[in-house]
């Protein structure tokens, strides 16, 4: 037991880690719990899908995609786009999504080829992409619009006609325009969610059970049962405690995003049970074995690529929109830095990544992001103390997630080797 | 015409994209009346004060760790001794000596400590160094806030800390550049500067050709071989680690004396960079780099920077083309490099 708990701790570093800082940091920034739970609730709305967006090349056996900053760009370019044509609301958005599909397509594809020709450094790769990228982007952007490229919407240009303002203002209707399509307070949300998870809970027993002809196996529904102890906790709160009933029904849920994310968590899930799903995991686990077998490892991982980009720029559209305007050259600059920094957060590693994790990351990662700068005023008081502790927060999860990984890839080499001579 | 193809292949298709942007770029300077001696005068300049900091990259690749994108280590421990040297208030060459003398000291502490990170995590050294190196920067950004530091010119009159650009004026600004310093036809040679540089450079060039240097290349070229022979890789590596650290704090000393400023808080972030592709656009490649293509690397690319932006203002006056032309070259070249090293193969 003692073992095993030293094992779990091991793994679970960074997390748990995260879960002290973020607890001392609540505590220090001393704020109402309204103010924090709307905070955290729109931040993982806002975030959680460019977190996503990364999976998928992490089953490739690619690591962290930091070239995520490429379809951001491309969502960017989509909205630019849009705005251009003086197009706005709803329609603005869905415009600027179809045109950053072929865009962050395209994109993705290109990046796929160069990570087939960099394969094992296809994280330093992707980085140094997005700064080669971003220099594109000022190029086309800062000197080619208006000179070159035509732009219609002339409030979009700067005053002497070469390149675009920044930042690029979304007018009113566009600005949170798919999260104000349909908004519930937290609290009904949450009832929400723990319905649907009980519900998909029997579904999938009472499936099985239809499939194998069997009786309902009362001890292996602990999920169901962890389900409905949630709703009951839940439910007793609510009733109990004034403060916390006053703070979720505070906080608006954007149903629209909501769904949007369901929908992309879904469609992972989904496609893990695929084919392609388990062509993807079997280049990632052992390309050598995968290419014997028949798959071809490299247009594989191009499209595991691909559907990265192409998430991250629905990611970045979803961030933007509930933003409502974006600084038009430095937008996409920490995109990546930021999300892989979440999803290690969550427990994920090189090798291994799922959406619990993203979900968790996420959760934790924002709540250390609102609170460090407050919690700083307080102890300091000077927030920038606990700014630059986020940003160094975030830089050094990411070094020491692959110093580990490196490392632990070395002593299992190593550990191999001995044993070969032994043998 | 087939070795034609061949010497363009082995020559790099962006080193010659490169060579002829800058052929074009001085063309232009010509066309647009930019008057020359003044832009050769700040390309001698930039050339100068970069060139420490590129050769930093020599120890590790030649050791096989790679191009040492944790440049901002280094960096770090060159600001604090600036720092401490004008908090004593040193003036002048002497001033810039002792800040290096301060450096060295450090440099070669936190080199070694960062040696260890880097001999457990073989194979994966660029990736973490990056991150080790953005780490170090934000963590000195706190370090900025609170170090005690005391002296009025350097610290914020008002609030936590020292200044985000600290203009040399009243310590060493420009001394090693005006030291000997004269003028040919309007171009200002600055000796001093190019004097330290020939120096570092020449000291680096026969370090590669002594024992150690020998040893060193063997390790990085094949670590097997080398360890076969007797050599011990990992302390070729750390030796290698540590002297790369120790450039990069006596490079950004001189760097900021030819500047006229120290810059603190976020600069050093991405210095890295420029650096290793001024490197790499002289020729050298991730496994294999010599002085001589720092030297030409440097030359070609901080000309290229230094023509660019008066250039780039002639054509338009606003905004700053010559920042993303660096910014589109310098990560370009890396990228290069990198899809050029076999798949990824080490």
């Amino acid at each position: 037991m003692g073992r095993q708990m030293k094992k779990f701790l091991i793994n679970n570093a960074v997390t748990i880690l995260f879960v002290i800082i973020c607890i001392i940091g609540i505590i220090l920034a001393n704020q109402p719990l309204s103010y924090i739970l709307g905070e955290i609730s729109s931040r993982l709305f806002r975030n959680l899908t460019l977190i996503l967006a990364l999976i998928i090349p992490v089953w490739a056996g690619m690591g962290m995609n930091f070239s995520i900053v490429v379809g951001a760009m491309a969502a960017e370019i989509g909205i630019i786009a849009a705005t251009n044509f003086s197009i706005s609301g709803v329609a603005c958005m869905a415009v600027a999504f179809l045109v950053s599909i072929p865009l962050s397509l395209v994109f993705g594809n290109l990046t796929g080829r160069l990570f087939n020709k960099t394969r094992g450094q296809e994280m330093i790769t992707g980085m140094i992409l997005g700064f080669f990228a971003k220099g594109i982007y000022d190029l086309v952007f800062m000197f080619l619009c208006g000179p070159v490229i035509p732009i219609k919407n002339k409030a979009m240009l700067l005053t002497n006609g070469i390149g675009l303002i920044t930042p690029i203002d979304l007018n009113q209707e566009t600005k949170k325009a798919i999260n104000n399509i349909w908004k519930v307070t937290l609290d009904k949300a949450l009832y929400f969610l723990f319905f649907v998870l009980i519900a998909v809970q029997i579904v999938l027993i009472v499936r099985k059970m239809v499939k194998n002809q069997e009786k309902f196996q009362w001890k292996k529904a602990y999920k169901l049962y962890a389900s409905i102890a949630g709703l009951i906790v839940y439910a007793v709160i609510c009733h109990t405690s004034e403060t916390v009933l006053f703070a979720l029904r505070f906080t608006d849920v954007p149903v629209v995003t909501g769904i949007i994310i369901a929908i992309v968590c879904v469609l992972i899930t989904y496609l893990s049970r695929t084919k392609l799903g388990s062509d993807i995991n079997a280049v990632g686990q052992n390309r050598a074995i995968a290419i014997s077998m028949g798959i071809p490892a490299d247009k594989v991982r191009i499209i595991a690529v691909m559907m990265s980009t192409l998430l991250a720029a629905l990611g970045q559209l979803i961030f933007i929109q509930d933003i409502g305007n974006f600084a038009t050259y430095t937008a996409h600059e920490n995109v990546g830095t930021f999300s892989i920094a979440a999803l290690l957060v969550g427990g994920a590693s090189i090798k291994k990544a799922n959406i619990g994790q993203a979900i968790l990351g996420a959760l934790l990662f924002h709540t250390m992001f609102i609170v460090a700068p407050l919690a700083g005023k307080n102890l300091f008081d000077n927030a920038q103390y606990g700014e630059y502790f986020r940003v160094f927060v975030c830089y050094a999860v990411i070094a020491i997630s692959l110093a580990l990984h490196a490392w632990k890839q070395v002593m299992a080499k190593r550990v191999a080797e001995e044993a070969e001579e032994e043998a | 015409m087939e070795k034609v193809r061949e010497r363009v292949q082995s020559f790099g298709f962006p080193r010659l994209l490169i060579m002829a942007f800058l052929c074009l770029l001085i063309i232009m300077m010509f066309l647009l009346k930019i008057p020359v001696p003044l832009t050769l005068s700040q390309c001698i300049v930039r050339i100068g004060i970069n060139m420490v900091l590129s050769l930093a990259m020599v120890p590790g690749i030649m050791a096989g760790t790679g191009m040492n994108f944790a440049l901002p280590l280094g960096i770090e421990c060159g600001l604090i001794a600036g720092m401490i040297s004008l908090e004593t208030n040193m003036t002048g060459v002497p001033g810039i000596l002792a800040a290096m003398m301060i450096s060295v000291p450090m440099s070669i502490v936190v080199g070694w400590v960062y040696s260890l990170l880097i001999n457990r995590v073989k194979g994966s050294e660029m990736m973490v160094s990056t991150y080790t190196g953005f780490s170090v920067v934000a963590i000195m950004c706190i370090g900025w806030l609170v170090l005690p530091f005391h002296n009025e010119s350097i610290v914020w009159p008002i609030g936590d800390g020292l200044r985000t650009t600290i203009t040399l004026e009243k310590w060493y600004d420009r001394a090693l550049n005006r030291l000997f310093a004269f003028e040919i036809v309007g171009v200002e040679i600055p000796v001093g500067l190019i004097l330290a540089v020939v120096i570092f450079c020449v000291l680096m060039w026969l370090f590669m050709r002594s024992k150690t240097g020998m040893m060193m290349k063997a390790a990085g070229a094949n670590p097997e071989f080398a360890r076969a022979n007797g050599i011990r890789v990992d302390s070729m590596r750390t030796l290698a680690t540590i002297l790369s650290t120790v450039l990069g704090g006596i490079g950004i000393i001189i760097y900021a004396q030819g500047f006229g400023f120290y810059q603190l808080y976020n600069a050093p972030l991405m210095m890295a960079f420029p650096a290793i592709a001024a490197c790499l656009i002289g020729g050298a490649t991730p496994r294999r780099i010599s002085v001589f293509n720092v030297v030409i690397g440097t030359v070609m690319f901080q000309s290229l920077l230094a023509i660019a932006t008066p250039v780039a203002n002639g054509l338009i006056p606003e905004g700053n083309l010559s920042e993303v032309v660096r910014t589109i070259v310098s990560n370009g070249i890396i990228l290069y490099a990198l899809s050029h090293m076999q798949g990824g193969k080490r």
